[in-house]
């Protein structure tokens, strides 16, 4: 009778240890007809994880001279863009690429425009050491963490830990999961079985969108199949791409196929910021691009009249979704 | 029960009483001359100078006690042009007879991310960077210098070859040693030819070159085809007491925040102190080794700092500057 008093208390108190952990752990809300997110082991999303990395994303801290944060060129009403061709870092810096969206980031398998990177975690230390954004070391930025004690004590939260290098990433990756976005009125169409969420136009630009080739690159639930590839953006490539780290020529030109979503709020368009509007870019996949020895064989030309062009680009700007721009 | 429990406890005694050691010596040259920052060396009819000469060894194996091979799994060396020892582990030998390694890391540990290393691991996050951000992935040979390209006798043009990727990865057959045994230490001695990592290349026309590139694959290439490394019998062993060969180079791969490179020829600890122009105390370090790279993790404002470093015996200053 006594061990099975013991064994209840057991009991008990497991319960309370589980549950104290379940209000911890925080379950992301996948939209539907999305896939789920696999997080890693070691890095669980927790409350106290995201809420410190959406505090390191939008803090100034992180850059040598205080002046700008991963938002500043991340920016949540632009889909985490910046509007600009290409972005700006410290003092006025410029970068040689046009800012990404981090619209479902985390369902990418490989990160930069060229898809170099192999995880959330390690891209967080592009920033913080690359000259032309942060110019910073991340020792030093947990060195100057460690001196607030506001950090210390969310990092002791999150991690139980001090601020460090590792823990630094993790939070930024953790809030980076959560950068979900499902719930466009194209979602509301083809996933929430609402019939008029779109118009009749947008339905003739999603038949076409699907009819053209765009799909075979711009597929599944993100709009992207995560190849690395040519586009036709150019006969000859100033940034090459892929080939900048493989240095093979069949890389050249080579980047990676972006996600579709909020594209009406992440103009300019292309690596280099180099396309304003999307009725220039479906005029370039109108040509067939531009002749390049790595050009995709399903970038061939095609023909729209006005009414057709206008419509896939409705049907693009339908991919925005609202909710996700006002988030904060 | 307890004669067993006693037995084991005496067998642990007798195998940590038989672990050495192991310390790898590499003697940096340059043209067979003691390696140094600060002087010129001919290549190709050229005068060059080093600023930066850094490289990973990794996927050691030991020859040892006639003929038995051990592997040193999960050692990493981040060796520099100015820092001789490298301490490998303590092991189950006595008497080493070959040593091979490659130079690089192995594609697992390229493919990871500095952050899972704490900043005194090998492959932790250093400074200067080790590593690329970019596309992740570690410096395999960082060699920056300076050449003569206008042939005037002194070197101007930089030159900047940091190898990445896991083809250059190269491998260096067993090179046969003569270890210096100590009672508890085992010292592998090589001489590292520092100037044949240059072999064959331009480095006049080289630039700033932080990729796979055919230049940087020709640079890890010549580890092995021009015999970068070799083996040596320290004359020296006899610590030195002489403050000729001590000094302080500073590393501005950072111009915010420098790295201190300093080394001392006797293997007294060290202590380190940085005082702005007006002699106030920014840093002080005690019991440091006697040579190493020191980053001082710690935020200067731009202006004009000495560092200090002194054995007991010797002490060497050094003036850096630290531009915001
Ligand atoms: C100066 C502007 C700027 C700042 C600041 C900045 N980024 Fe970026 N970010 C970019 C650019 C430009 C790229 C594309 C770089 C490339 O492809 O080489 C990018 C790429 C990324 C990517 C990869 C996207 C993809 O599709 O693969 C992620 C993730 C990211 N940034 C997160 C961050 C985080 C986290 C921070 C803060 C620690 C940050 N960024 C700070 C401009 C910036
Ligand atoms: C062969 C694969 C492929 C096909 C087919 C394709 N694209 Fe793309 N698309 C890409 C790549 C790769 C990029 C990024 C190029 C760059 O960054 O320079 C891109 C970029 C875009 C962008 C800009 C995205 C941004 O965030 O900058 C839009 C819009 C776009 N494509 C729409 C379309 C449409 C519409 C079609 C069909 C007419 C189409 N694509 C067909 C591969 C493809």
């Amino acid at each position: 009778m006594l061990s099975n008093k013991y064994l209840l208390g057991f009991f008990v108190v497991t319960f309370l240890f589980l549950s104290f952990d379940n209000n911890n752990q925080y379950f992301l809300t996948i939209p539907k007809g999305f896939p789920n997110l696999q997080i890693p082991e070691d890095n669980k999303l927790t409350n106290e994880r995201i809420h410190l990395g959406k505090k390191l994303f939008f803090d100034n801290i992180l850059s040598r001279d205080s002046s700008i944060s991963c938002a500043s060129c991340h920016k949540p009403d632009h889909a985490f863009t910046d509007g600009l061709k290409k972005a700006v870092g410290i003092k006025n810096r410029s970068v040689t690429r046009n800012t990404p969206t981090l619209t479902n980031i985390a369902y990418n398998k490989n990160f930069l425009r060229d898809g170099v990177n192999p995880s959330l975690e390690a891209q967080v230390l592009v920033p913080i050491h690359e000259k032309n954004e942060f110019d910073f070391h991340i020792l030093l930025a947990a060195e100057r963490l460690k001196k607030k004690p506001s950090y210390v004590q969310l990092f002791e939260k999150a991690y139980g830990g001090i601020p460090t290098p590792k823990l630094i990433t993790k939070a930024i990756a953790s809030y980076e999961r959560t950068l979900i976005s499902g719930n466009s009125r194209y979602d509301q169409y083809i996933y929430q079985n609402k019939k008029h969420a779109l118009s009749s136009s947008e339905k003739k630009g999603l038949k076409l969108f699907n009819k053209l080739y765009c799909v075979s690159c711009h597929s599944g639930f993100n709009f992207s199949n995560g190849e690395i590839v040519n586009n036709g953006l150019y006969e000859k490539y100033e940034d090459v791409g892929k080939m900048r780290v493989s240095l093979k020529e069949i890389d050249n030109g080579c980047f990676k196929v972006p996600t579709l979503r909020n594209i009406a709020l992440t103009a300019p368009y292309m690596h280099d910021g180099s396309i304003q509007t999307l009725e220039e870019v479906i005029d370039h996949y109108m040509q067939g691009g531009n002749s390049h020895p790595n050009k995709h064989p399903f970038i061939k030309p095609f023909s729209l009249d006005k009414s057709d062009r206008k419509n896939l680009v409705l049907f693009l700007k339908s991919l925005t979704d609202s909710s996700f721009a006002t988030i904060q | 029960m307890k004669n067993f429990v006693f037995a084991l406890f005496l067998f642990s005694c007798l195998t940590l009483l038989a672990q050495k050691e192991i310390v790898l010596r590499l003697n940096h040259t340059l043209n067979s001359s003691t390696f140094s920052y600060n002087d010129n060396f001919l290549l190709d009819g050229k005068q060059n100078r080093y600023t930066r000469l850094q490289y990973y060894l990794s996927g050691f194996e030991l020859e040892h006690d006639a003929g038995q091979l051990t592997p040193l799994t999960n050692t990493y060396v981040l060796a520099s042009g100015h820092i001789n020892n490298y301490y490998l582990g303590n092991y189950n030998i006595s008497s080493v007879e070959s040593i091979s390694f490659d130079v690089g890391v192995d594609a697992n540990a390229n493919g990871g991310n500095t952050t899972n290393y704490s900043a005194q691991h090998p492959l932790g996050p250093k400074s200067p960077p080790m590593d690329w951000g970019w596309p992740s992935g570690y410096f395999f040979v960082v060699a920056n210098g300076l050449n003569d390209a206008d042939n005037d006798n002194t070197p101007e043009t930089i030159f900047q070859l940091n190898a990445l990727g896991n083809q250059m990865l190269t491998q260096i057959d067993p090179i046969n040693i003569n270890p210096i045994n100590s009672n508890d230490t085992i010292y592998i001695d090589l001489k590292v030819n520092a100037e044949k990592f240059l072999s064959e290349i331009n480095l006049s026309t080289a630039g700033i070159d932080h990729s796979s590139s055919a230049t940087n694959f020709i640079m890890c290439n010549n580890a092995y085809t021009m015999n970068v490394f070799e083996s040596y019998t320290s004359t020296n062993n006899v610590i030195q007491n002489s403050d000729l060969n001590n000094f302080i180079f500073i590393d501005y791969t950072l111009p915010f925040a420098p790295t201190i490179n300093y080394h001392f020829d006797s293997n007294k600890k060290t202590n380190l102190t940085i005082t702005d122009i007006n002699g106030r105390v920014h840093t002080k370090e005690i019991n440091l080794q006697n040579e190493g790279s020191y980053f001082p993790i710690k935020e200067f404002s731009t202006g004009i700092y000495i560092v200090s470093i002194d054995n007991g015996e010797h002490m060497i200053h050094k003036k850096f500057n630290v531009v915001q």
